[in-house]
């Protein structure tokens, strides 16, 4: 496409990959393939077991079999019985486990002395004198009947009082370098707090017998993930707006003292820009949903276009909440026809962002690529991956200073028209004409080449547009989710 | 002979099991833990493994040194507060000569 065509690198992602990783051990290891160690416990009885899976889940076995070259190891566990085994087996490999409440106590002594990650944080954390200072906000490890269909609401009694933030300060206390965190939980496995999500609390007189989860919530696949650390991968989860507000200050600073958000907590977060980005976005965006006029204006004021105005760029930069593999997940998903904007929602990448890079892939432009260019371009909506060229060219004014509520009704009656596909069509072809302009996708749809194919009750968007821009297909910069950001940015 | 074991150990030299314990390991070797201890005897026989990983549970990892050092040397010494728990340890290990009171034991048991 461009000059820089030899250079440019992709990533190839597979949004699956890690589900698949975790999915195909699950499967290899109930035919035992690929085994590569033997744990022999009381009674003789045996398991097979994947190393790295056990190194995995324990840092006690990753240092005892960090040195053992063997092809095929035995471990021998004396003492252990064979279920207390076999739980902490099936909880390794898939994040959780059903177990009587009566062999609890066992299971977890044993998985105290495995040091099996989640179990052995618990039990670690049990025993600290700090844990006094637990937050309401902290939810315990909860146990819940695995069948839960049968059981009221469990009530949050705290059999294992662990509370979230302290689990997050033993986590994070050491690593406030993003880079550094990055590497702790790709490294060694999320260390997502496990949720017991059984607790015994809530009825004492359970049935003994009754099996009960202990849950370690696997990345990716509870849709109500806590956030009680920092682990890049939760802001992989489709944050959804509706989301009950569940969060709670991912890191136990000593300023995120109180269970809202601390915003100047942000600062020191991401530096990097592919750090991961959780809760600020969120929680701007829970907390003021609908508010984008005013952020809009704001920037208005600043005599700047929304799209990363100079003087907002230290406030941009405390957004970069998100990883690398959530920005290559978002660009992938508006590759694939998905819009910029659901994309920078499903990934927790601000859509800004999500927009820049896309047009850095799609195209490459013989202009000078990145802000600049963004500031002038007025918007055509271009979310489709490799294409990303705008429409027109020869139009680049500096449109946004629309202002934001006609932007609104200008988009919502692009989506009421049905005009999508038309627009998608058009926006194909205006792409293959070469055009040079890096459009940002201001929306799912695409705005450029808005043809009068409106309805009537549509004329005013349009007549709007053309106050500003003559050029129809001129579209509007909306950046639509970091008006919420801005705005929250504002009240701090 | 009992130097040249020691010796070994100290180097790690043809180390051929581990023991775990408390998070920490260490090296042995699978003939003075049987010679030594009839438990560590059956756990080996029972798992002809080339170079098996003991987890020991709810024993301390000072213990297990302390009694590895008695395997090889013949003598160790426990600080007096330790004693207590050391020969509970080595008690369950079955740890000969630790395990077993010695001889001059008994009578004075059987008398209390």
């Amino acid at each position: 496409m461009g000059s820089s065509e030899g250079q440019q690198t992709f990533c190839l992602k597979w949004n699956h990959h890690k589900t698949n990783l975790v999915e195909i051990l699950e499967a290899l290891i109930k035919v035992e393939t690929y085994v590569d160690c033997t744990l022999v416990v009381d009674d003789q009885v045996t398991f097979k077991a994947h190393r790295v899976v056990l190194a995995a889940n324990s840092p006690y076995f990753q240092s005892i079999l960090a040195d053992v070259p063997m092809d095929h190891c035995s471990i021998l566990f004396p003492g252990v019985k064979d279920f207390e085994m076999r739980a902490l087996l099936e909880y390794m490999y898939t994040g959780e486990v059903n177990v009587t409440q009566a062999h609890i106590p066992r299971i977890m002594k044993v998985a105290e002395q495995l040091e099996v990650k989640g179990l052995f944080d618990m039990t670690e954390l049990r025993r600290r004198p700090g844990s006094s200072e637990r937050t309401p906000a902290a939810s315990p490890p909860r146990v819940v009947p695995a069948a839960p269909s049968s059981v009221s609401p469990p009530v949050p009694i705290n059999r294992w009082p662990p509370p979230a933030p302290l689990l997050s300060a033993a986590y994070d206390s050491a690593d406030m370098n993003p880079l550094k965190r990055k590497k702790l939980s790709s490294m060694l496995a999320t260390r997502d707090t496990p949720i017991l999500r059984n607790v015994l609390a809530q009825n004492t007189s359970v049935d003994s017998s009754q099996p009960i989860s202990l849950v370690c919530h696997p990345v990716n696949h509870e849709p109500t993930r806590l956030h009680s650390n920092g682990s890049a991968h939760e802001s992989e989860r489709p944050p959804s707006p509706q989301r009950p507000f569940d969060y709670r200050p991912r890191r136990l600073s000593s300023r995120a003292s109180s269970p809202h958000y601390n915003r100047s907590d942000r600062s020191e977060d991401a530096h990097s820009p592919y750090t991961e980005r959780s809760f600020e976005e969120e929680n701007a965006r829970s907390f003021h949903p609908s508010s984008p006029p005013t952020s809009f204006q704001q920037d208005v004021r600043a005599g700047l276009a929304p799209y990363v105005p100079p003087q907002q760029k230290p406030e941009w930069k405390r957004y970069k909440q998100y990883t690398r593999s959530d920005i290559m997940s978002a660009i992938e998903c508006v590759r694939n026809g998905m819009s910029a904007l659901q994309a920078s929602r499903k990934y927790g990448v601000p859509s800004r962002t999500l927009y820049d890079k896309v047009k850095k892939l799609g195209i490459t432009t013989s202009r000078p690529m990145s802000r600049g260019v963004k500031r002038e371009s007025n918007g055509a909506a271009f979310p489709y991956g490799l294409s990303g060229t705008g429409g027109n060219d020869d139009h680049t004014p500096s449109t946004p200073l629309i202002d934001p509520s006609f932007l609104q009704q200008a988009l919502e009656g692009a989506t009421r028209d049905g005009g999508r596909e038309a627009l998608h069509a058009m926006a194909l072809a205006a792409a293959a004409h070469a055009a040079l302009t890096p459009r940002t996708p201001p929306r799912s749809r695409p705005q450029s080449p808005r043809s009068p194919n409106h309805d009537d009750n549509h004329v005013e968007d349009l007549s709007v547009a053309r106050r500003r821009d003559p050029d129809p297909p001129s579209g509007v910069i909306v950046p639509p989710r970091n008006f919420a950001l801005d705005c929250s940015s504002e009240r701090d | 002979m009992v130097t040249s074991f020691r010796h070994l150990r100290d180097e790690k030299s043809f180390t051929d099991v581990t023991l775990a314990c408390e998070g920490q390991t260490c090296k042995a070797h699978k003939m003075v833990l049987s010679a030594c201890s009839p438990y560590f005897k059956s756990l080996l026989e029972e798992n002809p493994s080339k170079h098996p990983i003991i987890i020991l549970k709810d024993v301390s990892y000072l213990h297990l040194q302390a009694i590895l050092e008695f395997m090889y040397a013949g003598e160790v010494n426990v600080s007096q507060e330790q004693l207590p728990a050391f020969l509970k340890t080595a008690a369950r290990l079955k740890v000969k000569g630790l395990a077993e009171p010695p001889p001059q034991m008994p009578s004075i048991k059987r008398e209390g």
